[in-house]
């Protein structure tokens, strides 16, 4: 997947260059393993690849909770350089649009559960805000998580957002 | 603000004493002297008393960690609350006492610029070796004390603890409440500045190390319990310290107020035995927070296992939010094509 291995979304921030770095490097290597991109999203806009958002289902359960939750862990979500910041003639973020898109996409397996898991790295406070702004909720027990980018853990937020898809087509 | 237990000494070995408590389930204390403490009896009930006034110690109980450090540098508010932990009388006379009779180093200012050219005020911090010569000077072992105290002073006038208290007077420019962390918990700033690059990192973790050096070869600060580690998880209301030479637990509410309740977060702990069975530990945050071992091996932010296992308050949090979801999104029509 070509236009996928070229996608650039990185600024001088190590957490963007990890993302970009995922992107074109671990989930271009992914693919066929899987035998198809199914859980990444492809957006495209008169061909160019605008947007990327990549998802898989993980359980989570506790010690001494009955059931383990079906959830979705929201991998990566990314714009490309020129498009960060472009909203929709409708007026919405264009990663408004993005991450609703992804969460529907991952919801439209029956047996998972509207929960949507991710982790941000701390210092990343544009995503963090851009997930307060979506709904997603932030843990306040940060988490160490090894960055195979900066080959050493790094600080990471865990959010959470529960769904519910309404009706209404955007 | 106090956390009382009462517990039942399970295990003891030459460094630690490993408590059971019904309520708080196990918790260590640290110390090759502890058992001089009232705690000699093993299997014999004992209270404990945690407060988080800082006071002056007798014992160390040095780790030396790789990627750890003391915070190199203190306020003159952290200073005095060795002197006194409830800061009675004018700090400023008090202050002016230490400086006097030379158990205090001169420190280092330095003015905050704020935007447009005009003073924002004025950082004034010391050496973290401030706390110990106090200490001693409070324990009236004053020749031992302004030793310690030119020990500081020698510090400060490294070029890297000024370029330090440069960082620090840049980082309290931003408002108000950096320039009030800075000017009166230094340590919280150094949290912060720490995760902006790995060179301020290491400089960081240089300048603490260079004052535990000092630490570890006066004879008059040894005495002075302190271990230094990670936050290593949080239940129960205990959190889980990890060091080199293993783990230990703290009531988390000890943690909570200074903002240290995150896993991985880099903790500096002091014990000092007031009278037999009676401890005060005091808890500040140290350098080398993004040094620590993952606490979820085998995780990267976008590869999970496919099952994981949370917190019960997480899992509570996840479960709540599933019963409100509260996050209402339209449905979008996707067009789906699957390459393979």
């Amino acid at each position: 997947m070509p236009s996928l291995a070229r996608f650039r979304c990185a600024g001088t921030y190590w957490y963007e260059q990890e993302v970009e770095s995922f992107i074109t490097g671990g989930l271009v290597s992914e693919i066929p393993r899987r035998g198809s991109s199914a859980n990444t999203i492809l957006f495209k806009a008169e061909g160019e690849l605008v947007a990327v958002a990549a998802h898989r289902p993980t359980e989570v359960d506790s010690p001494g909770a009955s059931h383990a939750l079906k959830a979705t862990h929201l991998r990566a979500l990314a714009i490309a350089l020129p498009f960060q910041g472009t909203k929709l003639s409708n007026g919405m973020q264009l990663s408004t649009i993005v991450v609703r898109a992804a969460i529907a996409d991952a919801l439209r397996v029956p047996s998972r559960e509207p929960l949507i898991v991710g982790l941000v790295a701390v210092e990343n406070e544009r995503s963090r805000r851009f997930c307060s702004r979506e709904g997603f909720i932030e843990d306040v027990v940060h988490e160490m998580v090894w960055s195979e980018h900066m080959q050493r853990p790094m600080k990471y937020v865990w959010v959470t957002a529960a769904v519910r898809i309404e009706g209404s087509a955007c | 603000m106090a956390e009382r237990v009462a517990g039942r000494v399970i295990q003891r070995d030459e460094s630690s004493s490993h408590v059971h408590c019904p309520i708080q389930q196990s918790f260590c204390l640290r110390g090759p002297r502890l058992p001089a403490t009232g705690l000699r009896l093993e299997g014999g009930v004992r209270k404990i008393i945690h407060r988080t006034q800082e006071s002056c110690g007798r014992r160390k109980m040095a780790c030396v960690i790789e990627r750890i450090g003391p915070s190199p540098v203190v306020s003159q508010r952290e200073i005095l609350r060795i002197l006194d932990p409830m800061l009675r009388g004018s700090q400023r006379a008090r202050f002016q006492t230490l400086r006097d009779k030379k158990v205090v180093s001169g420190g280092i200012r330095r003015a905050v610029p704020a935007s447009k050219g005009r003073l924002h005020g004025s950082i004034h911090l010391f050496s973290t070796l401030n706390r110990d010569s106090v200490r001693l000077y409070r324990q009236g072992n004053d020749i031992a004390a302004r030793e310690v105290a030119r020990e500081a002073a020698s510090l400060e006038a490294e070029a890297d603890f000024q370029e330090l208290v440069g960082i620090l007077a840049t980082f309290a420019s931003r408002n108000h409440e950096a320039l009030r962390i800075v000017a009166e918990m230094p340590w919280r700033a150094v949290r912060m500045i720490e995760m902006t690059n790995a060179a301020t990192q290491q400089m960081l973790l240089a300048a603490g190390k260079a004052a535990e050096a000092i630490r570890s070869t006066n004879h008059a600060i040894e005495e002075i319990s302190r271990v230094l580690g990670w936050v290593d998880s949080i239940q129960d209301n205990l959190a889980s310290i990890l060091t080199l030479s293993g783990k230990f637990t703290l009531p988390a509410v000890q943690l909570q107020a200074l903002g240290l309740d995150q896993i991985g977060a880099a903790v500096e702990v002091e014990w000092e035995q007031i009278d037999p069975g009676e401890l005060i530990i005091s808890t500040s945050g140290a350098v080398g927070s993004a040094e620590l071992m993952a606490t979820q091996p085998g995780w990267t932010a976008f590869s999970l296992p496919p099952r994981i296992t949370v917190s019960a308050s997480r899992f509570a949090s996840l479960s709540r939010q599933l019963e409100e979801k509260a996050v209402a999104i339209p449905s979008i029509p996707l067009q789906v094509r699957t390459r393979t």
